[in-house]
């Protein structure tokens, strides 16, 4: 359990925008996987598993009320990193990382976070591996493109 | 493979599972600068990525499944083998001793039995947890909350015997109070009590009733007066004055 509730806080936390919210989600993600333990065959699986019933248990949220609109982008995020430059650095990415839209967003966060190949995916979201691979893709350009063009916005104004 | 493939591989999947993309890698100098760009653009996505975990997150979800599970063996549901198993390992993993539950005990006892079992180790938590998460547990329960108090550092809905309750600690200074409010259930009065080391009052408030218990009762006049405010308003809003 301890192995997997950051990931899946993580996980919530990009998918929902809103750390309460995320935290929820994992509590009754594991509250669920505990009661149909019996249906996990293998624990190496454990990972993938859990990340359906929480991609599951969102979309159920999603239905009985409307979630809270809160742009990612407005949102505090936290830092983690160990100086201002680092801190700098990503809240410009996580602010971008914000601005994508779920469908790109949602199978970044899977590969990069959770180190899931494009098939396994491609499984997890209900769509063709070649989607996840195009998603992805364009998900990485718009990213790209979204920080070069706040490093020029920072050339215009002289800063460094 | 020729350059443009590989690229379009490597922003799809910049870890290069794909054979044919690795043997490209090696015979093409461009391919590699390009390579050597999306790891360090990867490092930067998943330090991004990377978001705080709050603190006391792993143990807030184990005593909610201990608690969750306590409940449902009291039910009688039948468990399979995996999941007895899980849960004696969940028992350990907390370093909890569980003690059997008393039946017909009275609202006190119950709240004493249940912090001084289940929830021990929330006594240690220390930092506030965020507002929402605290109106959201009410909110499950049923009740509005017009202010949120300062300092919760805990928050869970809790079974206490048959009792529906909002279980949460509040320290004060260094001492942790344990702070429940439970819900659907009208005590006939203000009573303190004592039970061992540790003192406790229960308050008829709103709907409900907030039982507080801790080693000594020194903050219970203020932490009432928090949570009347809280659940009933301030006086004047209570009363309909303008």
């Amino acid at each position: 359990m301890r192995a997997h509730s950051g990931e899946l806080y993580r996980y919530a936390y990009w998918l929902c925008g809103e750390s309460a919210l995320a935290q929820d989600l994992v509590q009754e993600t594991f509250l669920r996987a505990w009661r149909s333990l019996d249906s996990l065959r293998e624990t190496v699986a454990a990972k993938a598993w859990l990340t359906t019933i929480l991609r599951r248990e969102h979309a159920r949220l999603f239905e009985r009320k409307p979630m809270p609109t809160v742009d990612l982008v407005d949102l505090d995020l936290m830092d983690t990193g160990p100086g201002p430059e680092r801190t700098g650095e990503d809240a410009v990415m996580r602010a971008a990382i914000g601005k994508l839209e779920p469908k790109y967003r949602e199978p970044l966060v899977l590969q990069v976070l959770g180190g899931f190949s494009c098939e396994e995916i491609a499984s997890q979201l209900g769509i063709t591996e070649a989607a996840v691979m195009t998603q992805v893709f364009r998900a990485r350009q718009k990213l790209k493109s979204m920080i070069e063009g706040e490093h020029r916005e920072a050339e215009i104004h002289g800063l460094p | 493979m020729d350059c443009l493939e590989f690229r379009r591989l490597l922003g799809s999947d910049p870890r290069l599972a794909d054979a044919a993309a690795r043997e490209h890698l090696e015979s093409c100098p461009r391919c590699q600068d390009a390579y050597a760009r999306a790891q360090a653009f990867e490092a930067r996505l998943a330090q991004a990525m990377a978001v705080a975990l709050p603190e006391g997150l792993a143990d807030r979800i184990l005593l909610n499944q201990l608690t969750t599970e306590r409940r449902r063996r009291a039910s009688g549901f039948r468990y399979g083998w995996i999941a007895l198993a899980a849960a004696a390992s969940l028992a350990i993993a907390i370093g909890i001793v569980r003690n059997q539950r008393s039946v017909g005990a009275s609202l006190p006892d119950l709240v004493v039995e249940h912090v001084n079992g289940e929830e021990r180790s929330a006594l240690q938590l220390r930092k506030p947890v965020p507002s929402q998460l605290v109106e959201r547990a009410f909110a499950d329960r049923g009740v509005r909350l017009v202010s949120v108090p300062a300092g919760i550092s805990y928050v869970q809905k809790c079974p206490v015997g048959e009792y529906r309750t909002v279980h949460m600690v509040m320290p004060q200074g260094d001492q942790p109070v344990t702070v429940m409010y439970v819900t659907h259930y009208h005590a006939p009065g203000p009573e303190s009590f004592e039970r061992g080391v540790l003192r406790g009052r229960e308050v008829p408030i709103a709907g409900g009733t907030l039982v507080m218990v801790a080693a000594n009762d020194a903050s219970f006049d203020a932490l009432e007066h928090t949570w009347r405010d809280a659940l009933e308003g301030p006086p004047q809003i209570a009363a309909g004055s303008p």
